[in-house]
């Protein structure tokens, strides 16, 4: 699975915009970023990913292991939670879950980072379904607004 | 003394910050000491036990989670905590941003942990720090 995640800072500019690939081939290529966000993300290739991030007397961990589909999700959400930066991203090859409902056709599922005032500060995500054949269902599109592993339930529910 | 119970973790195989790998490590998570005891020496006092307890207990890191003072505190020269070269660029970002927010014109570039200042390290522009020893 190829993920394609951008950075925006509170002044809506892309601090950084990095290629990510899971699997055998785990590695990232940066596309676009500042001199500090390039250095900084050059020193997470080939580790785990595990930080902690307190909240009130909540303490929010975010772990994942390198080359894993989640990877880059867990990352988006670190840095939306603990540095309030905005992210995007879009994964070209979705949840297996949402795979199954597009078995003819193709499909995007493109979740944005939540503003860390939230509460909930989860994902949305907006997973679309779009077949090939014109004369079926032209496609399914859920919007939904949760953590992203709850998400991809409801999508399959809808 | 404390405002809050005072929590350490001892994980078996947590993800070393000064090196790769897993190993066994010890986390300060919190300890919130009352206005009226502050900088009376407490931190220091602690500090210095707990570590050789940790080292006994075979932890090859102590990382913390420096939230709200320990944010300023726990980044302090004597403490001897670094910061991953990955948190470090981050906080080098969010610093220069806190600079232009704050209308500052000619901005500055940290290039070590100490030259963050305190009214940037207090502000919300960063949560949770993480920083670890080796032991």
């Amino acid at each position: 699975m190829t993920s394609e995640l951008k950075v925006y800072n509170q002044f809506r500019e892309v601090i950084l915009h990095i290629r990510l690939a899971s699997g055998d081939e785990a590695g990232f290529y940066t596309i676009d970023a500042t001199d500090e966000m390039k250095a900084a993300i050059s020193n997470l290739k080939g580790l785990d990913f595990d930080r902690t991030v307190g909240r009130g007397n909540e303490l929010l961990r975010f772990t994942a292991k390198w080359g894993s589909p989640e990877y880059a999700r867990v990352l988006a959400r670190y840095l939306v939670n603990n540095f309030g930066w905005t992210t995007k991203l879009v994964e070209t090859q979705g949840p297996s879950l949402v795979n199954s409902l597009a078995a003819s056709g193709s499909y995007f599922c493109y979740y944005v980072g939540t503003s860390p005032s939230l509460p909930e500060a989860g994902y949305s995500l907006v997973a679309e379904v779009t077949t090939e054949d014109p004369d079926r269902h032209p496609s399914l599109r859920v919007d939904a607004t949760t953590t992203a592993a709850q998400t991809v339930e409801m999508s399959c529910r809808a | 003394m404390l405002d809050k119970d005072l929590e350490r973790w001892l994980c078996d195989r947590k993800q070393l910050l000064g090196q790769a790998g897993r190993s066994k490590v010890a986390v300060r998570v919190k300890f919130y000491v009352r206005r009226n005891f502050r900088q009376k020496g407490l931190a220091t006092y602690i500090v210095g036990r707990e570590e050789n307890l940790f080292r006994r207990w075979g932890a090859k890191e102590i990382h913390v989670f420096a939230m709200d003072l320990g944010r300023w505190i726990w980044t302090r020269e004597k403490f001897r905590y670094s910061i991953p070269p990955f948190d470090f660029g981050l906080m080098q970002q969010r610093y220069r941003e806190w600079q232009r927010a704050m209308g500052v014109s000619n901005i500055r570039v940290a290039t070590c942990l100490s030259d963050f200042p305190k009214e940037f390290l207090l502000s919300s522009a960063v949560g949770t720090l993480p920083l670890f020893k080796s032991l």
